[in-house]
């Protein structure tokens, strides 16, 4: 029998242990020294230094002390901005991202998962913190998970604690099509731009009746304390969250109609639509959104894609905000995510936007639109330090992320990560076999 | 910001000052506009030569006429360019601009043809030269392009079009660049063992089996070429259509990404004497040295896409570097229609992921011509090429940059895509409250 | 091998065998003296030499100076030892399957036209769903396990949990105690609601919500029927009032490290405090959670897939051990004995945790595991516990059986030699004091196992090509599956361009899940095929673009058109 000494296995445990930790070890006190610094809200900072400590910005100027023995980034060369923030994002996400079943289940919270390698890739294009949302496919879908690309962490270590609780709508195509390969009779309801709206209605007339039976009962309980309380519906209650402002709304649309439909619904049920997502016609009807109060996160340049596409142009972000919207641009994809800073730039490209306006719609705008504004988004003293660290400016062709910092810890350092280049070198030195 | 501001891409475009008229310049209703035009004033990145500053390009009867300092010429459109760039028109080596519109609609994407085999297939008769694709493509100094069915193993030819003209007669830079013959996949991308390494049946018997057929069909064209050059033999339609790609005249664009496709395209090189370019090649790195000692190009897919498998996080943006540093030459696509305009900040990742950016450059113009047969006639700024050109306020690499007047075939290009329409339209809305 | 049978032979030799013959008085049925026998009473406490008397199958005593009373059955076992029965405290072979895992979704057992489905039916006891095939019940005792925790694999709300017996009798005549315990899992209904995850962690908290508010209309009816409104009846809600009034634990089915996380964080949302983590193949990664929780797991010795292990994806893609070469071969058994090493972890930890067969091919592969995990380090006296005190407490039993002591029941195993030690064999078993000879292992072994892993379970693996159909539109697409049923991997390719999905089979359905970069956005695309042979029928579902059929086949041959321009006229 080998009855044996294998403490092997607890050494090799500990090292499948260590996995889910090692994002989260590091000390969360750091500086940057001597690098451009792009604070957005209070202009660039020349041969700046940025102190952080306990995870959050403790200082930041071209005169700030470096406390003794704190570990120090040399920025020269280097340009350093806010993580950057994406306002619309499916990545991470486990078991499923529509409940496509029926068409409104705002009861639904999206489940997240920390074990994605799209985590690893979007920090390595510089995104710190994402809008983990329901699909396109519930006219009234999902609640996001608001999240930091804390990799490796624990499910509750993964949360953006402090962003707002969001809930998705969907308008126009993906909705309508929904069982579209199936006979009338076994469709799902609505299939046209028509029924989302009256779906809409009714659900809310539906939460009117809910919230007002609660009433009922409260006032009811004054005076018996015996008084049976209603049916507690998570679907109900979560709809009249969302009347109550106490769930935003960031409703997935396309055509100026739709959007413009939206708005007047929420509007007869006394709420609003906080943010439009794509909204590639919202370029027709921004003086609309402004004065309802709603932003938009959109597409830099994708079009023609489907129908109620063809009218998307890349000046949409410029023109929206010129007329007073809040616009970020967002990824929707695990690929576009990591080069959101390109799609940025497309603001300065179509519609002359000023640099810093085009760098908040990756930074602070989506971080408005998370409701984490007062958090991230900017690099100002008390706010987590979520940085980017570039090797040039970030519109600049040749440049690409070398750091990324969650929370003053460096998640990303490009010195540190496996690249195509150290593959190869690495196979030239292993096997002669592979690297030919 | 205000509302002032937005304004500036109109005033940028008169940023070029017309500075001479000719008496009889007549725009032609929604096409390019006849020269000839001076150019005065522009730093020139000819990609063949060296940059020129301060200098003047002639364009007359499609061509340029002229390159230099204090160019005469009476009766232009004239141009001061002063402070900016003349760059050659980019060239996208893959797209199905013209054979594919809104991608959701069925019937605007006959793109593919029934049955594996349909080498005869040509996309250049098939082109709708009114799709919305063409006006915002070239309004970003893309000039021509590649466009290519699909589909099957072999889904027929690829054309090299000029963005710009009144029928696809008048598009076709190369009516028959290229055959595209989509290497069949055994599924193993990135195995270790090399060519049929998978010991694994199914798809890969499947795909051994097209392959077979592939092969076959090149064998039986050689042999029907070898029986007609003797003015032996019966006409077959399929067999004539392949007599080019055979003899190694027309190029045999392979779409292979996994590293036993790359190296079965190059045994098509090896094997049928067949001049093949790789399209896609995500694991081209692996084989970079014999792609170069055969001298076989890559046309890379689109560098906005995510790495596979196990490869590293910046797998799809540094390879176009690495391929260089082996001597493979490269030219950049973005594949489909209506991201084909931003095929500059495709090579643009590349740079940052250290490809050198004059390669970068070239990789988006020089290149792609050489590869498919039409350097003679585009790809740079050199007496008597096609005026295929774009002069701009910046690097077309960089995002920020604006193309303020492009060229085609000699012709200005009027700034009448749907983009700048739209914008111009809705910009104008009357601002409500 | 060879040598451990021959020894084990000749401890069978010198043991019990001739002295069952000695008797001639009239015994109790059930009754016996084990003597010359070394007890393990409880792990940790040790009896080198005494005798364990019982009776009508309830030890009286057990101890060094216990007396061979009259009426019982003296067995000189010669210094074989003698442990409490073992327990596999969740297993559900010989229940009707209803999904693989709890985790990946996709329901497996068709829905009846009457009755509810089976992933959403908690008023089921497992006992009443019982239906053992021949030899499983001898199987389990060949493997020293005298009770089972009857319990569902997969679904939602799939039934209760049942303890039995491992004697033979009639199914209900086994049954020790049911229910147990409530089964909550994270699976999935099979068409309609909840179809996700998140779906699925709603409907749990509006289940229980609705029980309880059921539960209040209904009291306040028999409180006063005069004045309260009639309460609504919905069988399910009705079958959750226990669990949800806090009088029946719950049993999460939870494996994952983030599954164990929600169910966790579920529980405490719905006040539920009695709870049990069932699964837990990744509990050594959020021990100090599931400790501060308070809870005890049930540990699968199902191992899952060490590629698709929380984390795997950036230990091999993000964080390679620098200047090593991380060999994929090299890194899988490690990535292999860190799962393995589950439950050790928790036993440092101080996690309670009771051993589960659930998955495992057969009652003989539960216990070779067991070995192997103390053979690596597990200490002996903590995977006793695991097969004795833990389960017989999480089931409810701990005042009945887990221990060698007086008046528990006589769940007994006897040894050759250490419990742990594969060389020893076992030589009888005792099941509420009935007596069974347990034959050397090559003839249990032969028995084979009967608990579901039998032959002709279609593999979903290998390389598909078939054809979906749109509308008419039919597309052709190719399905490259790797791994085995319970964690696969595929890439799916069509002409848009290729897809990574994950997913499982069970009962002969497939699902797969995966994300498609479409120019749209991301999709979520998922597959759900049942597979005979080579043959694959079922449908994809793609975000937003409802659900379309395909076909397929395994090797070659083809949906593929081969249609010449001669021939395809459309």
């Amino acid at each position: 029998m080998r009855r044996a000494p294998l403490r092997s296995l607890l050494g090799s445990f500990a090292a499948g242990a260590a996995l889910l930790v090692p994002a989260l070890a590091g000390a969360q006190d750091i500086a940057i020294r001597n690098a451009t610094i792009q604070t957005i809200t209070n202009g660039v900072i020349e041969n700046g230094t940025i102190v952080v400590r306990d995870g959050r910005i403790a200082a930041i100027g071209q005169n700030v002390q470096i406390p003794a023995g704190m570990q120090v980034i040399d920025g020269e060369g280097m340009y350093v901005m806010p993580g950057m923030i994406d306002a619309h994002s499916h990545m991470a996400i486990e078991g499923g991202i529509n409940e496509g079943s029926e068409s409104v289940t705002p009861e639904v919270k999206i489940q997240p998962t920390p074990d994605d390698l799209t985590i690893y890739r979007a920090l390595a294009g510089g995104v710190t913190s994402a809008n983990l949302m329901h699909g396109s496919a519930n006219t009234i879908g999902g609640q996001s998970a608001i999240v930091k690309m804390r990799w490796g962490s624990t499910l509750d270590e993964m949360w953006f604690e402090g962003a707002e609780r969001i809930v998705k709508f969907a308008l126009g195509e993906n909705v309508t099509r929904a069982s579209s390969s199936q006979s009338d009779a076994d469709r799902r309801y609505p299939k046209s731009r028509m029924g989302v709206e009256q779906l809409l209605r009714w659900w809310f007339s539906e939460a009117q009746k809910y919230q007002a039976e609660w009433q009922a009962y409260e006032a009811n309980r004054r005076r018996d304390a015996n008084a049976l309380p209603p049916r507690e519906d998570l679907r109900l209650q979560a709809l009249v969250d969302i009347m109550n402002g106490e769930i935003k709304v960031h409703a997935h649309s396309y055509r100026a109609d739709e959007i413009l439909m939206l708005m007047r619904v929420a509007e007869d049920f006394d709420f609003r639509i906080h943010t439009f997502q794509h909204v590639l016609e919202g370029y027709k009807v921004a003086d609309e959104m402004a004065e309802h109060g709603a932003h938009a996160s959109t597409f830099a340049e994708m079009w023609g894609y489907k129908v109620e596409a063809n009218d998307a142009i890349p000046y949409n972000m410029a023109i929206m905000a010129d007329r007073g919207v809040v616009v970020s641009v967002n990824s929707d994809s695990g690929e576009r995510v990591r080069r959101l800073y390109q799609e940025a730039a497309m603001g300065m490209k179509y519609g002359d936007m000023a640099e810093v306006e085009a760098l908040k719609m990756v930074t602070l705008n989506p971080a408005i639109q998370l409701g984490v504004d007062d958090q991230v988004g900017s690099l100002e003293v008390g706010k987590e330090a979520d940085i980017t660290i570039f090797n040039g400016h970030p519109f600049a062709p040749a440049s690409r992320v070398q750091k990324t910092l969650v929370d003053g810890r460096v998640l990303f350092d490009r010195d540190q990560a496996m690249t195509l280049e150290k593959l190869i070198q690495r196979a030239v030195t292993t096997t002669t076999e592979d690297a030919s | 910001m205000n509302r002032a501001a937005i304004r500036r891409i109109p005033a940028l475009v008169a940023a070029i000052t017309i500075t001479a008229v000719p008496g009889d310049a007549v725009a032609q209703a929604g096409n390019g506009e006849d020269g000839p035009f001076l150019i005065r004033g522009a730093t020139v990145v000819t990609v063949s030569g060296p940059r020129m500053a301060n200098t003047d390009v002639l364009i007359r009867d499609g061509m340029i006429a002229e390159i230099g300092q204090n160019v005469q010429a009476a009766g232009v459109l004239e141009f001061d360019a002063t402070g900016m760039f003349v760059y050659p028109g980019m060239m996208n080596g893959y797209t199905s601009i013209g054979l594919s519109d809104i991608g959701s609609v069925q019937t605007m994407n006959l793109t593919s043809e029934l049955g594996d085999f349909n080498p005869n297939n040509r996309a250049l008769v098939a082109l709708n030269v009114e799709t919305q694709m063409i006006p915002v493509t070239r309004a970003n100094g893309v000039t021509h392009v590649v466009t290519a069915p699909s589909g099957g193993v072999m889904p027929g030819q690829a054309a090299v079009i000029n963005l710009e003209g009144w029928t696809w007669e008048d598009l076709a830079v190369s009516p028959s660049a290229a055959f595209v013959i989509n290497y069949p996949s055994t599924g193993g991308g990135g195995g270790r063992g090399g060519f049929g390494g998978r010991g694994g049946a199914g798809g890969g018997e499947r795909a051994a089996e097209a392959i077979n057929e592939l092969k076959n069909l090149l064998r039986t064209a050689q042999a029907y070429d070898a029986m007609r050059s003797g003015e032996e033999g019966e006409f077959n339609l399929k067999l004539e259509s392949m007599r080019p790609l055979v003899r190694g005249e027309t190029l045999a664009l392979v779409s292979a990404n996994s590293r036993e496709q790359i190296e079965g395209a190059m045994m098509l090189a090896d094997s049928f004497g067949l001049k093949v370019a790789v399209l896609g090649g995500n694991e081209a790195w692996k084989v970079r040295n014999e792609l170069a000692r055969r001298n076989v190009p890559v046309v890379l897919g689109s560098i906005q896409s995510t790495p596979s498998g196990t490869a590293p996080y910046d797998a799809i943006y540094a390879q176009p570097g690495i391929l260089r540093r082996a001597g493979v030459k490269i030219a950049f696509s973005t594949g489909g229609t209506s991201s084909a305009r931003h095929l500059p900040y495709n090579a643009a990742l590349s740079v940052a992921y250290d490809l050198d950016p004059d390669d970068a450059l070239r990789a988006l113009t020089l290149w792609p011509a050489e590869i498919f047969g039409i350097a003679d006639q585009v790809g740079s700024i050199e007496v008597g090429k096609k005026a295929n050109l774009f002069i701009a306020d910046g690097d077309p690499l960089d995002v920020r940059t604006h193309m303020l007047e492009v060229f085609i075939d000699g012709k200005r290009i009027p700034h009448d895509d749907r983009h700048f329409q739209l914008y111009e339209k809705w910009n104008g809305r009357p601002v409500r409250r | 091998m060879k040598r451990s049978f021959l020894a084990w032979i000749l401890v069978l030799a010198a043991t019990g065998v001739q002295s069952v013959a000695a008797q001639n008085e009239v015994v109790t049925p059930r009754s016996y003296a084990l003597t010359n026998a070394r007890i393990v009473v409880a792990p940790g406490n040790i009896i080198e030499q005494g005798t364990v008397v019982f009776r009508d199958g309830r030890i009286t005593a057990a101890g060094a100076n216990a007396q061979v009373p009259a009426g019982v059955i003296p067995l000189d076992l010669g210094g074989a030892t003698v442990y409490a029965g073992l327990i596999d405290v969740a297993n559900g072979a010989g229940l009707p399957a209803i999904a693989a895992g709890g985790r990946g979704g996709g329901a497996g057992g068709e829905p009846t036209p009457s009755g509810p489905p089976p992933e959403l039916n908690p008023g089921l006891n497992a006992a009443d769903a019982f239906s053992p095939d021949a030899g499983l019940l001898a199987n389990y005792r060949a493997a020293g396990v005298t009770t089972v925790g009857l319990a569902f694999n997969g679904g939602i709300f799939p039934g209760r949990v049942s303890a039995v017996s491992t004697r033979d009798g009639t199914p209900s005549s086994l049954v020790v105690r049911s229910p147990v315990a409530q089964q909550v899992g994270f699976g999935r209904k099979r068409g309609g609601y909840p179809g996700t995850l998140m779906g699925v962690l709603a409907y749990i908290e509006q289940s229980f919500k609705d029980a309880r508010h059921d539960a209040r209309l209904k009291a306040a009816f028999e409180r006063s029927p005069g004045t309260s409104p009639l309460p609504p009846y919905d069988s399910e809600h009705e079958a959750l009032q226990p669990a949800a009034g806090g009088t029946m634990p719950v049993w999460f089915a939870a494996s994952s490290a983030y599954d164990i996380e929600r169910a966790i964080d579920l529980a405490a949302q719905l006040g539920i405090e009695e709870y049990t983590i069932v699964g837990g193949q990744e509990a050594f990664k959020v021990a100090s959670q599931v400790r501060e929780a308070g809870r005890t797991v049930i540990v699968s010795l199902d191992f899952p897939n060490p590629n698709q292990m929380t984390g795997r994806s950036f230990e091999l893609h993000v964080a390679p051990v620098s200047g090593e070469d991380t060999a994929a071969e090299q890194a899988d058994s490690a990535a292999a004995r860190t799962l393995r090493g589950n439950a050790a972890a928790l036993a440092d930890a101080g996690v309670p945790f009771a051993f589960s067969g659930m998955g495992l091919s057969t009652p003989a592969e539960f216990r070779r595991r067991v070995l192997a995990l103390v053979d690596d380090g597990l200490s002996p006296d903590a995977a006793l516990g695991a097969l004795t005190v833990t389960p017989a407490t999480v089931l409810g039993l701990a005042a009945a059986m887990g221990t060698v002591e007086a008046g528990k029941i006589a769940n007994l195993v006897v040894v050759s030699g250490d419990l742990f030690d594969e060389d020893a064999g076992i030589l009888h078993v005792f099941v509420q004091g009935e007596k069974y000879d347990i034959p050397p292992p090559s003839a249990a072994g032969g028995r084979g196992g009967g608990t579901g892993g039998g032959g002709g379970v279609a593999m979903a693996a290998g390389e598909w090509s078939g054809s979906m159909d749109m509308q008419g539109q039919v597309f052709p697409f190719t399905l490259t599956i790797t791994g085995q049923n319970d964690a696969l991997s595929a890439t799916l390719g069509t002409e848009m361009g290729s897809t990574a999905m994950r997913g499982d089979m069970a009962e002969g359905r497939l699902t797969l899940n995966g994300v498609f970069d479409s120019p749209n956005g991301q999709l979520a695309i998922s597959l759900n095929a049942g597979i005979e042979g080579n043959e694959m029928t079922g449908t994809v579902d793609v975000e937003g673009m409802g659900s379309v059929s395909l076909t397929a086949r395994r090797g070659g041959a083809t949906g593929r058109t081969n249609a010449t321009m001669d021939g395809g006229n459309r």
